[in-house]
């Protein structure tokens, strides 16, 4: 009897085949669900956390909202972001050297602020407790999601980078260059 | 509560913390010779073994038996003390067949011994391995006092008592390595299945004996992703080290996340707002529903069908874009808190996770056209990989593992954590104890799953989604212990941390289901023929990089 | 001395092109069945080499025959460089009896049938040397698992071509298409019902094919028995189950699919039409289903096709007899 069933099983289980191929036969004629990636891009990259930034300034987009506190260098698990104070006394001097720049720029100099950031991307984890953690709000992450490079060094990000673009645009003009800075 | 076991044991010691502050119901401290008579009474008693946690004291070393029973919580902890001199211990393999692994693991990284052990290789660390990683330096170990002090022990033993024991006088004989049946059998074959195999996911090996087809012997050889975690816990502060906990399962973060921080949130006796929990239980339950899709392709194209990955990935792809939202990672998250979760969520994302539920339930029936009811998979799954629920306990095999060998055994029930208990679910299983039963088990789990979420998703209070003073990563931990388990996709996720005071952990102890489950496989594959194996291999869901940690 | 002279030429005529239908429909059948795999799994397949990857095949042949073919230490060097070779020499042969049109036949010969029979079962050889030749635990696996699927499938295999050839009275390919007609009805489908289903799912275990790739059962084997091989000599293995696909299905169209005769279009092109179709078929399934195991691949031989074919047989030669 159980060797009879077993024979009815094996012939009722042709129509399972005949299901399986219908799933796959209706699948084909659907649309394609992937996106072809150079020439189209997933569209939820927004929402992606990606390599860290830092944000700019309120009062001055040419300068990071970054007070140098270190609380993120201390806070991040594997150490991956170095962070070195500007001098404020050498900073200080270096504007009343200059002496051109007006009053209230001198004081915004003189502010706490990075003199380098420096993120090492191949050791970040992504967990954000940097962007938690920061006092001042200066840390986001990017949507930067399509990142390719040919050797380690090539995720080695200075972030103060998109700031330097303007602060070398000032350099000409002699004394507000600092030591701190150039380094 | 089943307390039968310790009648008639004398222990040297208790540890009297409530359940609610150590997740652990009986902590008792035992002498060596006392060991194997407890366990052989929890054994009778129905218990199970979860692991085995060596610590490192300033006297000697500590050894953690955890034990659990699949009816109630009533963890039962055995505190085993030797000499940093002389650390033997005699084996409970014997009693618990899987104890074998964990002592193995134990004796790697802390250098202790376990008489009568019968296979006592090294199981995670490399064979030449001089050092055992796990010992700390001598400044940085705090007394075995200082630690029952903490856990609230009576009855203290002193240090004499604990640590100055010899030989153990109930030594086994020493049976040395194993040599494996039928070695010299001419007409067997022995092959490596791994640890580059495409049905090992991962970097797993099995050493199989092969009788033609028919598999005679298998050990699984593990250790290839061992990337030590738990020492990794200890060169952080608590908070730091939640990320290692994505990494740990890369395709449930989320449960491992909950456990980690479960287990810190219960040491530090801090609960987290309504809000967080409920999003706790739905970003826990969208990852379950992920990680068995993924479970779901594998074990097909372990059979040699290619397309239902896709399909599997298809859905999951909904998934990992609604956890993207509120995460900002697609697969290893790190998304808990001590005191909440990270991030808080709102309207889209809740309508995203209904609509999600819709979705995947006009998807399932075309799962089970595809799959479930095709002959030839049933055919390769129904009456494979018979486990037995005797064996299951054996090796503390847990989870979907279970379930399909027939016990309605899931820490959401059993042990409700979180708010688990507010909501209508009913925990599948299976009478098969076949591959096909643990299928049939994952299967109605993702259903359960979404009743899960849409429950939670409509029931979601407003208020903080963490504490207002949640710990930081500078936080520092009250001295003491604390044990908690989630059900995760593969089974009992449990962690076990101990906390000297300082802002790092003391010891971070992970078991890992899929250990257990894994470990069990040696046996259950003898006799079996060799497509088989990978069948049964796929059954048990195994991701390498948790079993190895 | 000029009709032999005459007849070698065309011979030699029919070689070269089938040689040439072989490798173009090679990689139309690797391209086919790479799109079918990718459009099945909601993917677009190969897409960049060419317009729509039309030249993904092309490029992956061109990176095979650069690699340096490579043998490992202990490998028989005969056996392992002559099997592959083995498995696809076999293929012009096979081909060169089929009937591809009403006058384009490679060769006219009176047991066309038993011709490809014969030089199908060489495959089963090769496979074995190469699984034996490797010196590799899972390419003997897939050997041992090779012959006995070979061997098994043979029979029932046969059987159903035996039922067709009752019928017709001729082993001669063109002659039992001849005997065929135009329309759907007059094929030997038609009439032979069970026979066909039994030809074409042993015809999918013969060539090695899902649900039936034991030999190469890459999830369990690896790659079964060409674990070892890389370069051309991979690359004729792949080209000579392709090829055996073409033959089977070429096969199964003459014999049951009324070959070239059917309405309106030239018979050639009628031809065609149903090989592929029949291939689509077999690529379709690769993606659908699972794989067997060993043992069920066999009981399904042993305990259902063998009988089913007997019976078939049996009842046809009766009717026959009969009517």
């Amino acid at each position: 009897m159980d060797s009879v069933n077993r024979i009815r099983d094996d012939v009722a289980g042709l129509w399972s085949l005949v299901k399986g191929l219908k799933v796959t036969g209706t699948c084909f004629a659907r649309d394609q669900v992937t996106v072809h990636y150079p020439r189209a891009q997933v569209d939820n990259l927004r929402t992606f956390r990606g390599p860290i930034e830092l944000v700019e300034s309120p009062d001055d987009p040419r300068r990071p909202r970054c007070i140098a506190c270190m609380t993120c260098a201390g806070v991040c698990p594997h150490g991956c972001i170095t962070v070195v104070r500007k001098k404020p006394a050498k900073m200080e001097k270096g504007t009343e050297k200059g002496g051109g720049s007006d009053k209230g720029e001198a004081k915004k100099k003189a502010r706490k602020g990075p003199a380098t950031f420096t993120y090492d991307y191949t050791r970040c984890c992504l967990c954000g407790f940097c962007v938690e953690n920061c006092p001042v709000r200066s840390i986001r992450f990017s949507s930067r999601g399509y990142l390719a490079g040919i050797d380690k060094g090539a995720f080695v990000f200075d972030l103060l980078e998109k700031f330097g673009e303007e602060e070398r645009s000032q350099k000409p003009e002699p004394g507000v260059t600092s030591p701190a800075t150039a380094g | 509560m089943m307390s039968g076991w310790i009648e008639g044991l004398q222990p040297l010691g208790r540890l009297t913390d409530p359940y609610e502050k150590t997740g652990s119901s009986c902590s008792i401290v035992l002498a060596r010779e006392d060991l194997r008579d407890a366990v052989v009474g929890l054994y009778e008693e129905g218990f199970f073994l979860e692991d085995i946690t060596g610590m490192d004291f300033a006297e000697g070393f500590a050894t953690v038996y955890h034990f659990d029973h699949p009816q109630e919580p009533c963890r039962a902890s055995l505190y085993v003390t030797v000499s940093h001199q002389m650390p033997a211990i005699p084996s409970i393999s014997d009693i618990f067949t899987g104890a074998e692994w964990h002592e193995r693991e134990v004796a790697d990284f802390f250098g202790i011994r376990f008489t009568g052990h019968p296979d006592p290789a090294p199981l995670l660390v490399p064979d030449d391995m001089d050092s055992p990683p796990l010992i700390k330096g001598e400044e940085d170990r705090i007394p075995f006092e200082g630690f029952l002090n903490a856990c609230g022990g009576v009855d203290k033993p002193n240090a004499s008592q604990l640590f100055s024991q010899g030989e153990p006088q109930h030594a086994l004989p020493d049976p040395g390595l194993r040599r494996s049946e039928g070695e010299d059998d001419p007409d067997t074959m022995v092959i490596n299945m791994g640890p580059q195999h495409p049905s090992t996911h991962g970097v797993l090996r099995v050493i199989l004996r092969l009788d033609g087809e028919y598999i005679v012997e298998a050990r699984p050889v593990i250790g290839y992703l061992h990337r030590m975690h738990e020492k990794m816990a200890e060169t952080r502060t608590w908070v730091q080290y939640i990320p290692n906990m994505g990494r740990v399962d890369y395709l449930n973060a989320m449960a491992w996340n909950w456990a980690y921080v479960g287990a810190v949130e219960r040491l530090a006796q801090i609960r987290a707002p309504e809000r967080a929990e409920y999003i706790r239980v739905i970003v826990s339950e969208l990852n379950r529903i992920s990680s068995h899709l993924v479970w779901w392709g594998a074990l097909l194209l372990d059979l040699g069908a290619f397309t239902p990955i896709m399909y599997g990935f298809e859905d999951r792809e909904h998934i990992l874009d609604l956890l993207q939202v509120l995460t900002g990672s697609r697969l290893t998250y790190s998304f808990f808190r001590p005191g909440g979760v990270a991030g808080d969520v709102n309207d889209d994302f809740l309508k995203g996770c209904l609509k999600f539920v819709r979705h995947m339930r006009e998807r399932l029936p075309m799962y089970a056209e595809l799959v479930t009811e095709n002959i030839i998979f049933r055919r390769r799954t129904e009456g494979i990989g018979l486990l037995p629920l005797e064996m299951c306990r054996r090796y503390g095999a847990t989870g979907p593992v279970v379930r399909g060998s027939n016990l309605a055994y899931d820490v959401r029930r059993v042990e409700p954590y979180s708010i688990y208990h507010r909501f209508d679910f009913k925990i599948p299983v299976d009478t098969g104890c076949d591959a096909m039963g643990r299928y049939c088990v994952r299967m109605a789990e993702i259903e359960e799953s979404l009743k899960i979420v849409e429950q939670a998703v409509e029931q979601i209070p407003g208020g903080d989604h963490i504490l207002k003073k949640s710990p930081g990563p500078r936080w520092k931990a009250p001295p003491g212990e604390a044990y908690f388990a989630v059900e995760g996709a593969r089974g009992k996720i449990g962690v076990y941390v101990v906390s000297d005071g300082g802002p790092k952990p003391y010891r971070v102890k992970l078991r890992a289901p899929g250990f257990s489950n894994l470990s069990l496989f040696g046996e259950l594959v003898r006799g079996a023929l060799f497509a088989d194996a990978v069948s049964i291999l796929g059954s048990l869901d195994l991701v390498i990089p948790e079993i190895d940690r | 001395m000029s009709y032999e002279f005459h007849r070698f030429f065309y011979l030699l005529i029919a070689v070269v092109a089938t040689a040439a239908v072989v490798a173009v429909s090679a990689l139309i059948l690797i391209y086919l069945e790479r799109k079918v795999a990718g459009h099945v799994q909601r993917r677009p397949g190969p897409f960049e080499v060419g317009p729509h990857g039309v030249l993904q095949t092309v490029a992956d042949a061109l990176k095979l025959m650069g690699k340096q073919p490579f043998r490992p230490d202990g490998a028989d060097r005969l056996l392992f460089w002559l099997a592959p070779i083995l498995a696809f020499a076999p293929a012009l042969p096979l081909l060169l009896p089929i009937p591809f049109g009403p006058v384009l036949t490679g060769l006219e010969v009176n047991l066309g049938l038993i011709l490809i029979l014969a030089f199908s079962g060489i495959n089963a050889l090769a496979l074995c040397m190469a699984g034996w030749g490797s010196n590799n635990k899972w390419a003997l696996l897939g050997a041992a698992r090779a012959v006995a699927q070979s061997v098994g499938y043979e029979i029932p295999l046969l059987m159903s071509v035996l039922s067709v050839a009752f019928m017709t009275g001729t082993l001669n390919l063109s002659k039992i298409v001849a005997y065929q007609g135009p329309w759907p009805w007059h094929w030997n489908i038609f009439t032979q019902p069970l026979a066909f289903l039994i030809y074409f799912v042993c015809a999918v275990a013969e060539t090695n094919r899902a649900p039936f790739d034991l030999p190469e059962a890459e999830s369990e084997l690896t790659a079964g028995f060409h674990t070892e091989y890389s370069g051309m000599g991979f690359g004729l293995f792949f080209l000579a189950e392709y090829t055996n696909m073409l033959v089977v299905c070429s096969v199964a169209t003459a014999l049951f699919l009324g070959g070239w005769q059917a309405p309106f279009l030239p018979g050639f092109w009628w031809f065609l039409i149903k090989i592929y179709l029949l291939l689509l078929i077999i690529i379709w399934f690769r993606w659908t289903f699972p794989r067997l195991r060993f043992d069920q691949l066999l009981n399904l031989n042993w305990k259902w096709l063998l009988p089913l074919g007997l019976a078939n047989l049996m009842g046809t030669a009766l009717l026959m007899k009969i009517f």
